[in-house]
């Protein structure tokens, strides 16, 4: 079996009073994309910077290919590429010179391979970074965070910045990355049709704690809509295991569950002696139902 | 009003510490002046006119340095033309800030002076300053070297001490007429920035913006004309150095001590006549003593810029915490070189009489011991804001201030040595505690600034 290569345990975080991260329990294997989504406040960039070592854990612990986060070796240090949400760029250098002082940080640089992603992405490299715009300042920060060729990639929001065709480049790159060096990515986004694009595994942050990990595919299965038309009156409160949501009115019913199987679909209509219609749900709409 | 009040409030205190500097300022001065009107012993009198002083100083640091500036931040966006009456409300939040902070060291200098002045006098004379600084402060901040207008500062007490003594300023203030020829010129002059206030087209963000405060966007013809530096390549110690220090700074700091040294020195020549002798060792001694936590506050800065090598260097937190302690030494070191050139180049070039030994122990000691306990002092200061840290860094603020009041008024040179032996003995106390807390340094709680020296 292969190594994970980040894994946590019983994570938790708690700064002041607040608690921010709890109780998360995660593996992510070498070649896999990871997509984390969440609301805003959910805990996407603490699990991330957490998972980096530039914060301790409160409870539980966090490693980095068989390492605890937070005394990292600089030998695994330099394995890893960063994106953070808010770049860390120095304002008054060119991109050039940004990419130069990289380099010189990490000691291993890809010159070729950036060389190819910036005419790609079109980032100006002779403008101070001042100058740059948003969209501009966050691939330049991609960049930084390739040139080492590290074999795990953590993006916090990367495409948040871009326009919708260079987003496009950018996840077909990131594709790519993966699909030819056997790479691992962990990207947090609030996009959702990206994580449906490039993410195979998914994990949603929930008020600090994990709603759901695992397998894209596996989650659209599970989660689905459930149409009941009854032949008599339903209960207000239909008997129905990992419900997230449900409307009942008369003979009909809407509802919303998770861990659904096809066995319980024959059971479930003869409880309620009515006709279930089962639609598989975009992941936007099992987001949406999981935080409903 | 409600947007005034907002911002007369923001004007005061725009962020947490100055919050907590207004709120220590206002509580030290009341106590200070509450029981200086007790019954308590004559001797300790001076000692609560020096908390008395101490505070006000403290509430009303954070306005009259960087009130311009926020000013000049909060007038820039365009949005604020979309507000009814937006630089209205700005303006007159502005100047009524002045007026408050005028009542407020007014009121306390009438109550404290030996001198028996009036409140009227005091208020005038410190409304008239304030404009001063106010205004000059934020026409100089749209240029790029604007901090220099601080600079002028070492001019002020010179020029009004030769007022007191040449240009008649006691009897100005001792009489209605000048009084109030004081209060209306301060008067027109904020009228003459109104008008050039409500009227401009475009306000530009401040260039000079050493506090990181307002928008980051600068206007079109600066984006334009920033030229590009040159292609270079670093090696890994200048990698390390140009994220801490966020480029080329040190080059521009030591080209501004510089210029300051030559500025300063060419006052000594140029005045030497016009000055009392000796007037000039104030002068010397109030930068003397800013130098220190001016030098020591890099090292608070450059902890914010440590973040991202965490990863991209590879370097420990220890192994962090020693280059920036290296790095902060070497800034002060140079500060001390820097001051103690400058001492001598007054001495030999104003041909005063000889200093008090007071003086002349804090100015060539003080850079360093305060510059050596003001970098431990930040460094420790990486967890947030925790009662302890704070009083730690009150500590080491107070430390300096009294003994800053001690060198300016001549005070006797062991309490001066004192005080810099209790400077000197906190230092490795300072260290062992910032080591500590750079073991388990978290990040998200000492987030790194974007861009925290701001000084582009």
């Amino acid at each position: 079996m292969t190594e994970p290569l980040v894994s946590t345990r019983g994570l938790g975080k708690t700064i002041g009073r607040k608690v921010i991260l709890r109780d998360i329990a995660l593996e992510v294997t070498p070649g896999s994309i990871v997509g984390i989504i969440g609301k805003n406040g959910a805990g996407k960039t603490t699990l991330l910077e957490i998972l980096l070592g530039f914060s301790p854990a409160s409870s539980g612990s966090a490693q980095l290919f068989g390492h605890d986060s937070f005394a990292l070796p600089a030998t695994i240090k330099g394995r890893i590429g960063f994106v953070p949400q808010q770049d860390e760029l120095i304002n008054l250098l060119t991109g050039q010179q940004q990419l130069a002082l990289v380099a010189a940080l990490h000691g291993h640089w890809n010159a070729a391979l950036i060389e190819r992603l910036r005419k790609t992405w079109e980032v100006p490299m002779d403008r101070i970074i001042q100058n740059l715009s948003g969209g501009e300042r966050q691939k330049l920060s991609t960049l930084t965070a390739l040139g080492h060729e590290p074999e795990l990639l953590v993006l916090d929001e990367p495409v948040a910045s871009l326009d919708p065709i260079s987003r496009r480049r950018f996840l077909r790159e990131m594709i790519e990355i993966t699909a030819e060096r056997t790479r691992t990515v962990l990207f947090s986004t609030h996009i959702i049709s990206d994580l449906e694009r490039v993410a195979d595994q998914i994990w949603i942050l929930r008020d600090g704690a994990i709603a759901w990990a695992g397998p894209l595919d596996s989650l659209q299965e599970s989660v689905v809509r459930l149409s009941v038309n009854a032949r008599r009156s339903l209960p207000s409160v239909l008997p129905l295991a990992g419900c997230l949501s449900q409307r009942v009115a008369g003979e009909r019913a809407s509802a919303v569950v998770t861990q659904w199987t096809g066995q319980r679909l024959a059971q479930l209509q003869e409880t309620l002696d009515a006709e279930i219609a089962v639609e598989p749900l975009g992941l936007e709409d099992i987001f949406v139902e999981l935080h409903s | 009003m409600k947007g005034i009040g907002q911002t007369i409030l923001l004007l005061f205190c725009w962020s947490a510490v100055t919050r907590w500097l207004l709120a220590i300022g206002v509580v030290l001065t009341g106590v200070g002046l509450c029981a200086r009107g007790s019954a308590w012993h004559p001797v300790a009198q001076p000692i609560f006119v020096v908390i008395a002083i101490f505070g006000v100083i403290t509430a009303v640091i954070s306005p009259v340095l960087v009130g311009a500036i926020v000013f000049r931040s909060l007038s820039a966006p365009r949005a604020m033309q979309l507000i009814r009456y937006g630089r209205l409300k700005l303006f007159l939040a502005a100047m009524s800030t002045q007026v408050l902070l005028a009542v407020f060291i007014g009121g306390v200098a009438a109550v404290t002076a030996a001198t028996g002045s009036g409140f009227a006098a005091m208020f005038a004379a410190t409304f008239a300053l304030l404009t001063l600084q106010f205004i000059g402060y934020y026409l100089a901040s749209q240029g790029r070297f604007g901090g220099f207008w601080l600079l002028t500062w070492a001019l002020w007490p010179q020029l009004i001490r030769a007022g007191f003594q040449y240009w008649h300023l006691r009897e100005l203030l001792a009489s209605t007429a000048g009084l109030s020829a004081i209060v209306v010129i301060s008067v027109l002059t904020w009228l003459a920035l109104a008008l050039s206030y409500l009227t401009a087209r475009d306000i530009a963000v401040p260039h000079w913006n050493n506090i990181g405060v307002g928008t980051r966007q600068r206007s079109e013809s600066t984006l334009q004309n920033r030229k590009a530096q040159p292609e270079r390549r670093y090696t890994r110690r200048e990698a390390i150095l140009t994220v801490l220090t966020g480029g080329r700074r040190q080059q521009r700091v030591l080209i501004g001590m510089i210029m300051a040294l030559v500025v300063i020195l060419l006052v000594a020549v140029t005045m030497r006549s016009r000055l009392p002798r000796g007037a000039g060792y104030p002068l010397v001694g109030l930068i003397c003593m800013m130098a220190g936590p001016l030098a020591g506050s890099v090292a608070g800065v450059m902890a914010k810029c440590a973040k991202p090598l965490w990863l991209q260097s590879g370097l420990g937190r220890i192994e962090l915490f020693a280059v920036l302690e290296a790095r902060s030494w070497r800034v002060v070191l140079c500060t001390s070189v820097f001051c103690g050139a400058l001492a001598a180049g007054w001495l030999v070039l104003s041909a005063g009489p000889s200093p008090l030994p007071a003086w002349s122990v804090g100015v060539l000691v003080t850079p360093l011991a305060s510059g050596a306990m003001f970098i431990y002092a930040q460094l420790q200061f990486v967890r947030g804001l925790r009662v302890v840290d704070i009083l730690l860094m009150a500590l080491a603020i107070g430390l300096w201030m009294i003994e800053c009041f001690s060198v300016m008024v001549g005070a006797d040179s062991s309490v001066v040595t004192a005080l810099l032996a209790a400077q000197i003995i906190l230092v490795p106390l300072l260290r062992v505690l910032a080591l500590r807390r750079w073991e388990n340094i978290d990040w998200l709680i000492h987030k790194g600034a974007r861009n925290p020296w701001g000084l582009t």
